[in-house]
């Protein structure tokens, strides 16, 4: 997926606040873009959580296409707290999502996919992955070791 | 998870996992009561994130040996630069008053041991001090000691048996040592932590990382109160603030409370137990943790029952089997 730089990020953060703000909507979330047909978002969350300490942090993003359904979401685990985070992922932990459906084009966005290097899978881990991008609740859900798990967007 | 990936260093843009400790232990060498083993690791994952000691920093390990958790001794380890594939290390012997302050060395430093091959493939490569002072000494890459079910713990301690350490390495410093190098009274206090040249003024130190009984840091500090306790002297833990204004020692009481659901009586004077974040260690003792730490004590266990009132026991989770039986003690590397 392209990296995106923080220049590139405020530029398009901005675009997305004016957007939503012209339309009267409210925009949710610096990092969640949705623009001409485009959904791209980061959401991440502490883990484990509370009340645990959190020792490291989910991270979820993704670029997806909504009109041809197709795009790429990953999953990784890094070192650090949330506001602290490293950039040392956690081995075993990282996961490209192929996305192959889309439902909704309003909050809730439903994503399905798979995941496509399945050697990476741990046992009982199904390759078939559902994310929920929920603007509404500034959540998204995306799943962790077998569970549904929230995460904030960005 | 003992200590792994919790220095303030690992965050951008420094992200050195050289001088981030993971384990130390302080245990009687085995068969000998007259001498003492003390391991410190570093670098978690190691060779992903590096594959050498920082020739910049100091590893130093501290001993209090007056129970005021202050230090009268400092055996410190240097390594050279990496070149040519090979880096050499020296380990020094100061005695202490008591002084330690964030960054800064004290005390008179006698060499111990003196240009001692770092070990990077499967063979240990151990070393004799220098002149008579009976100390053997080991630094390189080996296998982590530590066992933890580490994806348990972070889907909310839901455990299910698997080690996540059982294929990872690290970089050991081990020092074998006459207990009289720790001073006369056996009942000693042991930390270990890493300073590295500031960014501003290289010519002085910092503490990147610090480290007393394992897993302490992890299991009782949020948020930016972690990298506020790795360079907070033991000393001075109970009374430091956090960042949300009360001290550790109120801190840690309330998150004993809080998972363990113990009356703030009961978790204060675990609290007062647990800090200062200092591994007690009687050196005439062959015991394992709480007295030292050996390799194969099962720390987590025992932590997470004390944690938890006894709620959750273990891990499911036990020692490696790839511990050498003599001096390093730590396992060849996996490759």
């Amino acid at each position: 997926m392209k990296q995106m730089d923080r220049k590139g990020f405020v530029k398009l953060a901005g675009a997305g606040s004016a957007a939503a703000a012209a339309a009267g909507v409210p925009f949710v979330g610096g990092l969640l873009h949705h623009e001409r047909g485009t959904l791209r978002f980061r959401a991440s969350g502490g883990l484990p959580t509370s009340p645990l300490p959190s020792y490291a942090t989910h991270v979820v993003e993704g670029t997806v296409d909504l009109e041809a359904q197709s795009g790429t979401v990953t999953s990784r685990v890094l070192a650090g707290h949330p506001g602290a985070t490293s950039g040392i992922g956690l081995p075993g932990l990282s996961r490209i999502i192929r996305v192959t459906e889309v439902k909704g084009s309003e909050s809730p966005i439903r994503l399905r996919g798979e995941i496509e290097d399945r050697s990476q899978l741990r046992r009982g881990e199904s390759p078939h992955v559902e994310i929920v991008v929920d603007r509404s609740r500034g959540v998204v859900e995306a799943p962790f070791l077998g569970r549904q798990v929230d995460l904030s967007l960005a | 998870m003992a200590d792994h990936l919790d220095a303030p260093g690992l965050t951008s843009p420094a992200m050195d996992t050289r001088v981030d400790i993971t384990d130390h232990y302080a245990f009687q060498k085995p068969g000998d009561p007259g001498r003492t083993v003390l391991i410190s690791n570093v670098n978690p994952l190691a060779p992903t994130h590096a594959d050498e000691f920082r020739s910049d920093a100091v590893y130093e390990t501290l001993v209090d040996t007056d129970a005021d958790a202050m230090p009268n001794i400092a055996f410190r380890y240097r390594f050279t630069p990496k070149s040519g594939g090979k880096q050499f290390a020296k380990v020094t012997r100061a005695e202490l008053n008591g002084q330690v302050e964030d960054g800064h060395l004290h005390g008179h430093e006698k060499p111990l041991v003196a240009g001692a091959p770092v070990s990077f493939g499967s063979n240990a490569i151990v070393s004799n001090g220098v002149g008579r002072t009976g100390v053997k000494f080991f630094a390189g890459f080996r296998s982590d000691p530590f066992f933890f079910d580490l994806l348990g713990f972070l889907n909310g301690l839901q455990f299910t048996g698997s080690d996540f350490f059982a294929d990872k390495n690290v970089f050991g410093i081990a020092l074998e040592l006459p207990n009289a190098l720790l001073g006369e009274n056996p009942n000693i206090g042991v930390w270990v932590r890493t300073l590295v040249p500031m960014t501003m003024q290289p010519h002085h130190l910092t503490q990147a990382d610090q480290m007393g009984r394992p897993a302490i840091n992890t299991v009782f500090n949020h948020g930016p109160d972690k990298n506020l306790f790795n360079v907070t002297q033991p000393a001075a833990q109970r009374n430091a603030a956090t960042a949300e204004g009360p001290t550790f020692l109120e801190e840690f009481t309330s998150e004993l409370e809080a998972l363990g659901g113990y009356s703030a009586g009961d978790a204060l004077a675990i609290a007062e137990i647990l800090l200062p974040d200092v591994l007690t260690f009687d050196y005439s003792s062959a015991a394992g943790f709480l007295n030292g730490r050996r390799l194969q004590d099962d720390v987590i266990d025992i932590e997470l029952s004390l944690v938890t009132n006894g709620k959750i026991t273990g891990d499911g989770v036990g020692p490696h089997t790839d511990y050498l039986s003599t001096f390093p003690y730590l396992g060849n590397p996996h490759v």
